[in-house]
């Protein structure tokens, strides 16, 4: 054990440095480049899906091309509720939207997690584009491609956000989010390294030897399946307040895509990986597209070269001798 | 008196046309140590799959430990007490070794849902793990990943992990296969020296007479998925019929 959670990628004490480090940096962002600051919430609350993402992907060896379909379930619950029971309190929100995520993916679960590799990867697509397709064609429920407007939440029970600023709003909200990721992050800390955590790792690295030691692997992948997919709902609700508007395109599978990408960038093999990979994802993608309408060129070549130069992401790099060396000399406590 | 762990009782398995395992009956005291050799092809891992309950059998009985398991699924064999490593080392490359028997222990200790303790804190799992190590010699490199060790001590790695579960028959497919020359007697010495103190009944497969010779008292000849030799080496390894089909594969 030991060695492995030693490593930096995989150290509670990363996942504490860069919260304040994101704590930090959104008042300082604000003030050299305003309207910057936000991608910084942004990048937290994508932190969060892609965690959950990588829960099946890099620890249980699931591919999925479909986990846009939970973060829609979650953004759409945030609309869904405010449109039809005019609900604001986001908490109680955020508690509908697991509940539901918990059942739709209990449901596809059950299917797909019996498949592996490119069969379980297209099938949870094709899922996902019908329930797309669903928040299209169902106007008169879901706004169609209009979507649903989302107003200003009612946070931690009481505080009402409508009556603030824009400024002001973006900074309480964003510490609202940090303090959502921190938990989420701690809860997901804890599970890569339970039994259940390993026990996911067994089957990704040798789910027949994982039979062969009593494991019902399919529960176990169902259970990895569920629980990222309420990780990516949980993300999917955070999101809409701050997107002021929820769409259909939030469940498109290009939403999928960036899961991947995120893992990868930050290396999925790291419990930090898909964190990093969330944050520096979205400053890359709103300079991209900043630059230029074809930035999802930019970022195809972003990803090749990250797969090409370092398989093991971001935090492959800085987990190597040679980096670790440069920290101990400049007495950084990481 | 000792009992039966085990009863074979014409088991068989065809693959299309070719007969795998043809009605092989055997039977092994508690305790005791059974080699299987026999040419390429033999059905020997065949037959090693029906009694773990890899694969089912077209027809026969496999008794285990007085009750019929020819059934019974993987995991429920497991449950009973039987256990098999793989010919090829087949254990979690992406876990250090000290956490490939950590989490095997966890495994038999049915732990494995805890989602919130690390794996860890369970001191009675890191003890077991440790003494596991200890015994198969691979103390010293409990925090290295399987790439990073010898062939030998993978393979010993794949079989602590076996014996982990604890079990009361433990099935071996090729232990010293792809070992070399100068690591397999000690790879064997570690093997049955762990074998004798958790007490469990082993069947061995093994292609490499020099190791069925020294280790074995009892040994079963395969060909053509049938039982073919059943006794003592010095005997059975000296027939003429059995010894021709041996070479045949040596020389083949
Ligand atoms: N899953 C399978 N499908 C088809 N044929 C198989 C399968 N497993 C084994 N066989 C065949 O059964 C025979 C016995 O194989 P095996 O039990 O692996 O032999 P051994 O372990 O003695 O070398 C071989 O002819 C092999 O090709
Ligand atoms: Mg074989």
């Amino acid at each position: 054990m030991v060695a492995a959670s030693r490593e930096l990628g995989n150290s509670l004490r990363a996942l504490i440095a860069l919260s304040i480090l994101i704590a930090v940096l959104y008042p300082i962002i604000g003030w050299l480049r305003p309207g910057f600051e936000v991608i910084l919430t942004y990048g937290v609350i994508l932190a969060i899906a892609a965690l959950g993402f990588n829960l099946l992907f890099g620890y249980t060896g699931l591919l999925s091309f479909g986990h846009a379909a939970f973060f829609g379930v979650g953004a759409y619950t945030i609309g869904l509720t405010l449109k039809y029971l005019n609900l604001r309190a986001l908490e109680a929100q955020i508690f509908i939207a697991v509940v539901a995520a918990l059942l739709f993916s209990a449901l596809t679960g059950f299917i797909v997690v019996r498949y592996r590799g490119i069969f379980f990867a297209i099938l949870i697509l094709v899922i996902a584009q019908t329930l797309w397709g669903f928040y299209v064609k169902f106007y008169h429920i879901t706004g169609g491609t209009d979507g649903i407007r989302i107003l200003r939440p009612v946070i931690l029970g009481f505080y009402d956000t409508r009556g603030l600023g824009y400024d002001d709003f973006n900074m309480i909200y964003h510490y609202y989010a940090l303090a959502w990721f921190i938990l989420m992050a701690y809860l997901m800390w804890r599970i890569i390294n339970s039994p259940f955590g390993y026990t996911l790792k067994m089957i990704r690295d040798a789910e027949d030897r994982a039979q062969t030691l009593g494991i019902d692997t399919f529960k176990f992948k169902l259970a990895a399946f569920i629980i990222s997919a309420l990780y990516v709902a949980v993300s999917g609700a955070l999101y809409a307040p701050l997107n002021r508007i929820v769409t259909p395109d939030l469940a498109y599978w290009t939403v999928s895509g960036k899961m991947v990408f995120m893992s990868i960038l930050g290396g999925f093999t790291y419990y930090m990986g898909p964190i990093v990979g969330a944050l520096i994802y979205v400053y890359f993608e709103t300079v991209a597209q900043a630059i230029t309408v074809h930035w999802f060129l930019i970022m195809g070549v972003l990803i090749i070269a990250t797969m090409v130069l370092t398989p093991t992401g971001l935090m492959g790099l800085v987990d190597r001798p040679s980096f670790k060396k440069t920290l101990s000399l400049l007495k950084l406590p990481i | 008196m000792l009992g039966k762990i085990l009863q074979v009782s014409g088991l068989r398995k065809y693959f299309g046309g070719v007969k795998a395992v043809d009605g092989v009956s055997f039977t092994m005291d508690e305790g005791e140590r059974l080699f299987i050799v026999g040419p390429n092809g033999a059905g020997k891992t065949t037959l090693v799959n029906l009694i773990s309950g890899y694969i089912m059998p077209d027809s026969g009985t496999i008794m285990f430990d007085g009750r019929d398991v020819t059934r019974l699924s993987l995991a429920s064999r497991v449950g009973v007490g039987i256990a098999r490593s793989f010919q090829l080392v087949n254990v979690f490359w992406g876990l250090t070794v000290l956490e490939n028997l950590s989490i095997a222990v966890a495994s038999r200790l049915k732990v494995n849902t805890n989602m919130f303790k690390s794996l860890e804190s369970y001191k009675a799992v890191l003890e077991e793990a440790l003494e596991l190590a200890e015994l198969s010699g691979l103390t010293e490199v409990l925090d290295k990943r399987p790439s990073e060790i010898s062939q030998g001590d993978r393979k010993l790695l794949d079989i602590a992990i076996t014996l982990a579960l604890k079990p009361k028959l433990v099935m071996l497919d090729e232990p010293t296969s792809g070992v070399s020359t100068r690591e397999k007697f000690e790879v064997m010495d570690r093997v049955l020296k762990t074998l004798h103190r958790f007490g469990a009944s082993s069947i061995i497969v093994e292609h490499d007479m020099e190791v069925v010779k020294k280790y074995s008292n009892r040994v079963l000849v395969m060909h053509e998925g049938k039982i073919i030799g059943d006794g003592a080496p010095s005997d059975i390894l000296s027939k003429e019929d059995v010894r021709r089909i041996l070479l045949g594969e040596a020389y083949a």
